[in-house]
């Protein structure tokens, strides 16, 4: 563990997340306390059914927690009311989806300015295009996302979420659906936003590769943060999850 | 912002939008119709009342399609904010509140019923032409517009777009309001097309109002008014439009048993996929059903009043004098006619009948003098108390109706008075009166009583009987010579009387059976549209069924073994429905002036139910077409 203090973007404390009632109840989250920090790129990974998409969606203010605090910046999440999660994911967070991220009967570019236009912001000019510029998008700003590659598509997304300087950037196996190379392109851009914007992200992913991007790694297992590992190799990050799983 | 995506989704999706606003469009384009008509027939000199009654009987029919219309937009808007949950739950995610994504709904409902309003307006007039040729063609008894053109106001206009916008708007406030609803993680776990089951209250409250609605139509056909009749209905249908996506999900299995018997593994999914979305379901059947509960409605008081006539057939005289004086003459049947026809050998009995307006205890009425003797032998009169003879001198002869409203018994005395003076006849005959057939009005006296009380000396009418064994031919052909003097006057039998009544009947019932038809056509516009919504909504899961080795007429028997389904269960509710209120109605009718004798006209009703479920077949077959030609390849990629 990193012994220099960090500034925290999003903190969970304690949190538990239960799905269900009675016998077919599931514990997602259980008791997980984390932070999460300022200006890096921080990956979660565990087993499949692990509890990672559920600590995303808690920490990003989508879904509610049963018991524990979230703490976006130094806003306590588990007290707003749903106008204030509404106005927080439309000003402090960006999400990046496995799929179905793009409205299909609107342009890229449309897209790309939607959460500006849903707040009704005016778009800072020269930011967008840098935004476009580092994602590379420029000639395809026209089309439509069912003319775009998934991995177009998913940059798109990343652009998007990035449009509206977000606290922090959400994403959830934004590589899921992509080839290595179409992933790669991906994981370098959002590492590109951490270094070159100082943004926050929060990516979960199956794929050790991705994770070989991350300043700082998240195991999750059966609704627990088991481990946290700071820079780390891609062996290593192999060698943790076998000892998560085994 | 809003505005934007709105564009986009009507531009893109435009098929869906015109689907959706196609439910509109039948009843703007009557109501508009109906505009045109009348304003035509306002700047027409000398057009007359017929016109204007036809013209209010379409606006009815107009009123009834936006109804049904309504029921089809909001089961259009109810499938395509389910279909789009996970575009909306992303816009969400985004930072859309609640609020955003009503107004988006909201916004492209407006939209879209100002464009169902345009098309309405030209359609109506399409409608207007239409009609026009009707009252100028021989099929409409008067009126003639062929003189001016159709004139079409602003006022039309404005009426068509507002009912246009109006009906789309409210129609799509409740999927509005499920769209705010929307929660952002929707976005990554709905499955695109389900739809929530209807709530707790909602079951409550439209039980009860179908119970009370039901309730209610013995209660006014046995007791209470029979206008209650009017909010019954509307009551059991807003009821049923409530539980409908309850009951709709069980029904269709029941209904769905036959069809999955006989279509084997397409019938079987057909059956389960009705099931599986009750709220379609139950939205696309009620639809159809206003339109056959009208329709049977129709049908049954249709058949109740014409039972009624063949009731009266045999207290209507064997041979009358028909009166059909031209317009100002009123010098009735002259007094040479009379006595000639008294005179002719193939003729038993004679009974010239006068009538004139008359104070019976009080009440404005028509009263008819008869000559006792003579009128018994020529009306074959059905008397339930007393005796015809008894008239002369001071009697009075009531109907058995007249005779339970105003609560009289033979022997009771009524004062009657005429324009010469008033006398108090005493109740001496209660016989069954004829509503539609020529045969005894309500009050009856006798001849001499009445020419002393000064009453009116026309003769309208003259009931005749022939002498036993002479011909029916020679015994028209020897009346028909007598009244050849005047060509007012023609002879009448009984088959011709009854003949002539059910021909006016059968007219009257295909007017009201044409209008509450276009309803049923709405009805079926709704099988084409939700189906083919729904083909949207189910592209993937059509294209692994193909993927898994269904053929193409596989599929097609699917969505068709779909529309039945529905149809069936539109067929036996709107039928049950329109059975229940035309009892009702013909109970209510029973003792009125136009009576009535419940009957069920069982072939025609199977033949609109049959037609009903055919068409619906039928309407269901482009989209089952298009549905089959799913790619598998295509419909996997679909996101
Ligand atoms: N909406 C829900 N209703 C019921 N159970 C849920 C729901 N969402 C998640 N769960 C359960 O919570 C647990 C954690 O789910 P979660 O989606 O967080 O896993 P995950 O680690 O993201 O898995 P994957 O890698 O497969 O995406 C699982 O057991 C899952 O079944
Ligand atoms: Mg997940």
């Amino acid at each position: 563990m990193s012994s220099h203090v960090e500034v925290a973007a999003v903190r969970a404390v304690a949190v538990t997340k239960r799905f269900g009632v009675g016998p077919a109840m599931v514990t997602a989250l259980d008791g997980v306390t984390v932070a999460v920090p300022a200006g890096r790129f921080t990956v979660v990974m565990g087993a499949s059914g692990s509890g990672k998409s559920t600590l995303l969606h808690c920490l990003a203010g989508l879904d509610r927690v049963d018991s524990g605090v979230v703490y976006l910046g130094d806003v306590d999440l588990t007290g707003l009311s749903e106008r204030a999660l509404t106005r927080l994911r439309r000003d402090r967070v960006g999400f990046v989806f496995q799929s179905f991220n793009l409205l299909p009967t609107l342009t890229a570019g449309e897209n790309l300015l939607l959460p500006l236009r849903i707040a009704g912001r005016v778009p800072d000019r020269a930011w967008t295009d840098r935004v476009v510029d580092v994602v590379g998008l420029r000639d395809r700003l026209a089309h439509r996302p069912a003319e775009l590659s998934g991995g177009q598509q998913q940059r798109v997304a990343v652009a998007r979420a990035l449009v509206a300087r977000p606290a922090v950037v959400f994403a959830d196996e934004p590589t899921g659906n992509l080839d290595s190379r179409a992933a790669a392109d991906v994981l370098a851009l959002l590492r590109r936003c951490v270094d070159e914007f100082g943004q926050t992200v929060v990516m979960v992913t199956h794929d050790p590769v991705a994770a070989g991007y991350a300043d700082r790694v998240l195991l999750v297992a059966d609704g627990r943060v088991v481990d946290e590992v700071d820079a780390p190799s891609v062996a290593m990050i192999h060698r943790r999850l076998g000892g998560v799983s085994s | 912002m809003i505005w934007r995506l709105v564009r986009r989704e009507l531009a893109m999706r435009s098929r869906r939008a015109a689907l959706t606003g196609v439910g509109a469009v039948v009843g703007v384009g009557l109501i508009c119709g109906t505009l045109v008509l009348l304003e035509t027939v306002a700047a027409t000199a000398g057009a007359d009342e017929d016109v204007r009654q036809l013209g209010q009987l379409v606006l009815v029919a107009g009123v009834v399609a936006v109804l049904v219309g309504a029921v089809l937009i909001n089961a259009a808007f109810t499938v395509t904010v389910a279909q789009r949950t996970r575009e909306l739950a992303l816009l969400r995610c985004l930072g859309a509140d609640g609020g955003q994504l009503r107004r988006l709904v909201g916004l492209e409902a407006l939209v879209i019923g100002g464009l169902a309003g345009l098309v309405g307006l030209g359609a109506g007039v399409g409608v207007a032409a239409g009609l026009r040729a009707y009252v100028n063609s021989d099929l409409f008894p008067s009126g003639d517009l062929s003189g001016s053109g159709l004139v079409v106001s602003a006022r039309t206009a404005v009426v068509s777009l507002l009912v246009g916008c109006g009906v789309t708007v409210l129609s799509a406030l409740a999927p509005a309001r499920r769209a705010g609803r929307t929660a952002p993680l929707a976005a990554l776990r709905a499955t695109p097309g389900s739809v929530r089951r209807a709530g707790q209250v909602r079951l409550v409250v439209g039980g009860v109002a179908v119970v009370l609605g039901v309730a209610a139509v013995p209660f006014a056909a046995v007791a209470g008014p029979g206008v209650l009749l009017l909010p019954a209905g509307v009551l059991t249908l807003l009821g049923l439009r409530l539980v409908g996506a309850r009951v709709a999900g069980p029904l269709a299995r029941l209904v769905g048993i036959p069809v999955a018997r006989t279509l084997r593994l397409p019938g079987a999914l057909a059956q389960a996929n009705t099931a599986r979305n009750p709220e379609r379901t139950a939205a696309t059947a009620s639809a159809l059903a206003i339109g056959l509960a009208l329709v049977s409605f129709v049908l049954v008081l249709s058949a109740s009043t014409k039972a009624a006539i063949e009731d009266e057939g045999a207290r209507t005289p064997e041979l009358h004098v028909r009166y059909e004086p031209r317009a100002g003459e009123r010098a009735g049947i002259g007094a040479d006619v009379v006595d000639r026809l008294a005179g002719l050998p193939e003729l038993a009995a004679v009974a010239p009948l006068r009538s004139g307006e008359a104070t019976v205890a009080g009440r404005p009425d028509r009263v008819t003098a008869v000559d006792p003797e003579r009128y018994r032998r020529a009306q074959p009169l059905k008397v339930v108390a007393g005796s015809v003879t008894d008239l002369a001198a001071g009697g009075l002869g009531v109907t058995e109706r007249v005779a339970a409203t105003r609560g009289w018994t033979v022997g009771t005395p009524v004062p009657v008075r005429l324009p010469g003076g008033e006398r108090t006849l005493t109740v001496r005959v209660v016989y069954a009166g004829n509503s539609y057939l020529p045969g005894a009005g309500d009050y009856l006296m006798a001849q001499a009583d009445y020419a002393a009380l000064g009453g009116d000396p026309t003769v309208r009418d003259v009931p005749m009987a022939a002498r036993d064994g002479v011909p029916a031919g020679a015994v028209r052909a020897a009346v028909a010579r007598v009244l050849a003097v005047d060509p007012a006057l023609t002879v009448e039998d009984r088959g011709q009387a009854r003949q002539r009544y059910l021909g006016q009947i059968n007219r009257s019932t295909s007017l009201f059976l044409a209008l509450a038809g276009l309803a049923g056509v709405v009805g079926l516009l709704g099988i084409l549209t939700t189906t083919a919504l729904s083909i949207v909504d189910r592209a993937r899961e059509l294209g692994m069924l193909r993927a898994v080795g269904m053929a193409r007429h596989q599929i097609r028997l699917m969505i068709r073994g779909e529309a039945l389904i529905v149809a069936l269960l539109g067929v036996l509710g709107g039928g049950g429905l329109g059975l229940l209120f035309g009892w009702g109605a013909a109970r209510v009718l029973a003792g009125s002036s136009s009576p009535t004798r419940f009957t069920v006209p069982t072939a025609a009703l199977a033949a609109v139910a049959a037609a009903a479920a055919v068409a619906g077949v039928l309407a269901a077959a482009l989209p089952a077409r298009a549905a089959s030609r799913i790619e598998v390849l295509g419909a996997i990629a679909t996101e």
